[in-house]
């Protein structure tokens, strides 16, 4: 009875052979949504069955798993799927290839539960060169437009890179151990001894292209000219592929001693170059494509600390974030269209009102709340076990100025006269951070990996120095920051300082000339 | 000897990418295309599904290549374009035959290739079936671009392929693609 989770993957393809033969604009939708529902279902079922018995269900012929890292990502995607489905209902009505569009969606989510379900190496290599190629359709989907085709072939390029390093790392596992079942590639790799050095960087190369991990992210922001729906879904669900697959693979990486390391640096390399050029990014959609390339070299960089956990948490609550936010892209755009004024959200108003609006009450709130969520870190600092061990604090501690530095560089932005509202929202969102970890990090580190978990952290192999340097790094780069956008108001010599900032400006306006280098690549300027 | 299939193999490719680039017609690249692929018959082991792959995929080419001969009066793919918008039929079973040749995924030629690769670990044989691969996949980039994707050509009158064209296509294509997800079941 379990098996019938293993239906999963197929109903997608199910649904794009009965579009095929149905021609009304108005049935394809729905019977998408309501094949769509039935896998949400199923995904529920295998969750339950999940905490019921605490093992994984493996089909008879080996191909195919249910774990725990599937029950949680299946119902993430099964439920993205049916937003994406709903809002193209009428988002796409009037393109041409409406019938075409819903395929290639359905194609596309079916190579991601393949992923995710995948116990032989053969099908998993399957799956991941199915992404590629589904979302290479997808993205040149409005195939008489030159830009969208040609970003779509660069996008491809880069991807079969990808599929290139992927096929490697498989090929040297399966050499190596003479199976190619993940379930049994598992329990080998928990319980020998092995040097899988070179497999596991491979494999962190595979998963930092797919996670648009620089240098291998410019695919991304440029790739926002197909429809919405699939912007949202490149954002929210392809580009964690790199994560799910370097969770998939986690064990591997207790028998490694670099591989980790080299995806802590590239990730903290692509948070702060990411997020400072998203801050620079003249349009919306481009803005958001490398805030999701910053996104992504955190959550990458979660991996490289040995957090793997924290990764799927941070890419599932960034998916639900950044769908919603390209989904509500048209719509600010229009806005802004009558209104050239940002729009005034509540926090907008909180923090960065240029009149300091705030009434007594609500300075209180903010006051407790802070106080509390701050001691509150300090005692889970002081007394908590967890979270002294595995260097877990300190790896929050790097995350919180992460978010911080990421603030900070907001004086970009904004003038002085919010400095107080941003250091407010700063303090707050460090104390979520270790609020939400504490309860839920944790959490989830034990039922995805039970006590293996901290087998991962150590594996990071991270030495105190080093993260102690990141941290003394961001540090000081965030008050570096701070320092400049403050002199460059106050300080006599204020004009030198703004023709500085304004060169930083530019190269990060430009990219690092980054884009003009890979359009001479592909000879297209 | 299968060292020197594959030395043969690795020669054979270079050689094909080199004149992929300047060929615009058909034919020439299926002669490439059969010169590059052929010796994998002499060092994969499942030679019947190989096989199978090798000349469903050059039927449906074959066939393809016909009905645009007839159709068009050319053998040339430059001036057809846009075949995705103006002629849907027609653009499944070139995106098709061009999966097929690419080696992707639920085909039977993914399928056998693939597994021979992650059965033979790193040798000169990897490396032959990688840099072909790379030449199969730069026909099925070269084409999509020049056939499949841009604005349909105004001066060309575009025809769907008619019903008997369908019934072979099919065949061809569903042959390649039920053996392809046999074998993966039978893994």
């Amino acid at each position: 009875m379990s098996s019938v989770v293993f239906l999963i993957p197929f109903i997608p393809i199910v649904i794009a052979a009965l579009i095929l033969f149905i021609d009304s604009k108005k049935v394809i939708p729905k019977i998408s949504i309501f094949f769509s529902l039935i896998i949400v279902g199923l995904s529920i079922y295998g969750t339950y069955q999940q905490f019921k018995t605490n093992q994984p269900i493996i089909s008879e012929n080996l191909l195919l798993s249910f774990d725990r890292l599937s029950s949680i990502l299946t119902l993430y995607v099964a439920i993205l799927g049916i937003v994406i489905r709903k809002y193209s209902t009428k988002y796409m009505w009037d393109e041409i290839g409406y019938k075409r569009f819903f395929i290639l969606l359905n194609f596309i989510f079916s190579s991601i539960y393949f992923l995710l379900m995948a116990n032989h190496l053969l099908l998993t290599v399957m799956a991941w060169i199915a992404l590629s190629l589904s979302l290479y359709y997808l993205i040149s989907f409005r195939s008489d437009s030159k830009s969208a085709t040609y970003f779509g072939s660069i996008t491809l390029w880069i991807h079969r890179l990808g599929d290139l390093l992927f096929v490697l790392a498989m090929i040297m596992i399966v050499s190596k151990h003479k199976t190619p079942y993940l379930s049994e590639l598992k329990n080998i790799w928990l319980n020998g001894n092995f040097d899988l050095e070179y497999s596991a960087i491979l494999l962190v190369l595979a998963a930092m292209v797919k996670s648009a991990i620089i240098p291998f992210h410019i695919w991304l922001p440029y790739t926002s000219e197909g429809p919405t729906p699939v912007s949202a879904l490149m954002h929210a669900g392809i580009v964690n592929v790199g994560g799910i697959i370097l969770n998939k693979f986690a064990y591997i990486f207790i028998h490694t001693e670099y591989a980790l390391n080299l995806a802590f640096i590239f990730g903290l390399i692509t948070a702060i170059i990411g997020s400072l050029i998203m801050l620079t990014m003249p349009d919306v959609k481009r803005a958001l494509g490398y805030s999701t390339v910053g996104q992504m070299g955190y959550m990458i960089m979660e991996v490289g600390v040995g957090a793997f956990s924290l990764a799927i948490y941070h890419l599932m609550v960034h998916g639900i974030f950044k769908a919603t936010l390209f989904l509500e892209s048209g719509n600010v755009i229009h806005q802004a269209r009558k209104e050239p004024n940002i729009t005034k959200s509540v926090s907008y108003k909180i923090f960065l009102e240029e009149e300091n609006k705030f009434n007594k009450n609500l300075n209180l709130v903010i006051i407790a709340l802070t106080t509390a969520l701050v001691l509150y870190t300090v005692i889970e600092f002081l007394l908590k076990q967890d979270l002294s061990n595995y260097y877990a604090a300190l790896i929050f501690l790097a995350f919180g100025w992460l978010a911080s530095f990421q603030l900070f560089s907001t004086f970009f932005k904004v003038s002085k006269i919010q400095s107080l509202g941003i250091i407010l929202s700063l303090i707050i969102s460090f104390s979520i951070i270790v609020l939400i970890y504490s309860f839920l990090g944790l959490a989830f580190e034990k039922y995805l990996y039970g006590d293996n978990y901290k087998r991962l952290f150590e594996a990071a192999n991270l030495s105190f120095g080093l993260i102690a340097l990141a941290v003394v790094f961001l540090l000081f780069s965030a008050v570096f920051m701070w320092f400049l956008s403050y002199y460059s108001t106050f300080s006599e010599n204020g004009e030198k300082i703004k023709r500085l900032i304004s060169k930083i400006y530019k190269l990060l306006y430009e990219e690092l000339y980054y884009r003009k280098f890979i359009l001479k690549l592909f000879k297209m300027d | 000897m299968d060292i020197y299939v594959s030395l043969l193999g690795i020669t054979l490719v270079v050689f094909s990418i080199f004149s992929l680039y300047k060929s615009y017609s058909f034919i020439r690249v299926l002669v490439l295309y059969v010169l590059a692929n052929s010796p994998v018959f002499f060092i994969i082991n499942e030679k019947m599904y190989y096989g199978l792959s090798f000349f469903t995929t050059v039927g449906l080419y074959l066939v393809i290549v016909e009905f645009i001969k007839k159709t068009y009066k050319t053998d040339v793919f430059l001036g057809i374009e846009g075949l995705v918008l103006s002629s849907p039929k027609l653009s499944i079973f070139v995106r098709i035959v061009l999966l097929m040749m690419a080696n992707f995924p639920p085909f039977l030629n993914f399928s056998v290739v693939f597994n021979y690769l992650l059965n033979i670990g790193l040798s000169i044989n990897t490396i032959y079936i990688l840099t072909l691969l790379l030449f199969n996949f730069m026909i099925f980039s070269k084409m999509t671009n020049k056939i499949l994707f841009g604005k349909p050509n105004k001066n060309l009158i575009y025809k769907e392929p008619d019903m008997k064209y369908i019934i072979l296509m099919s065949f061809l294509s569903l042959t390649n693609l039920i053996l392809g997800i046999l074998y993966l079941l039978s893994l």
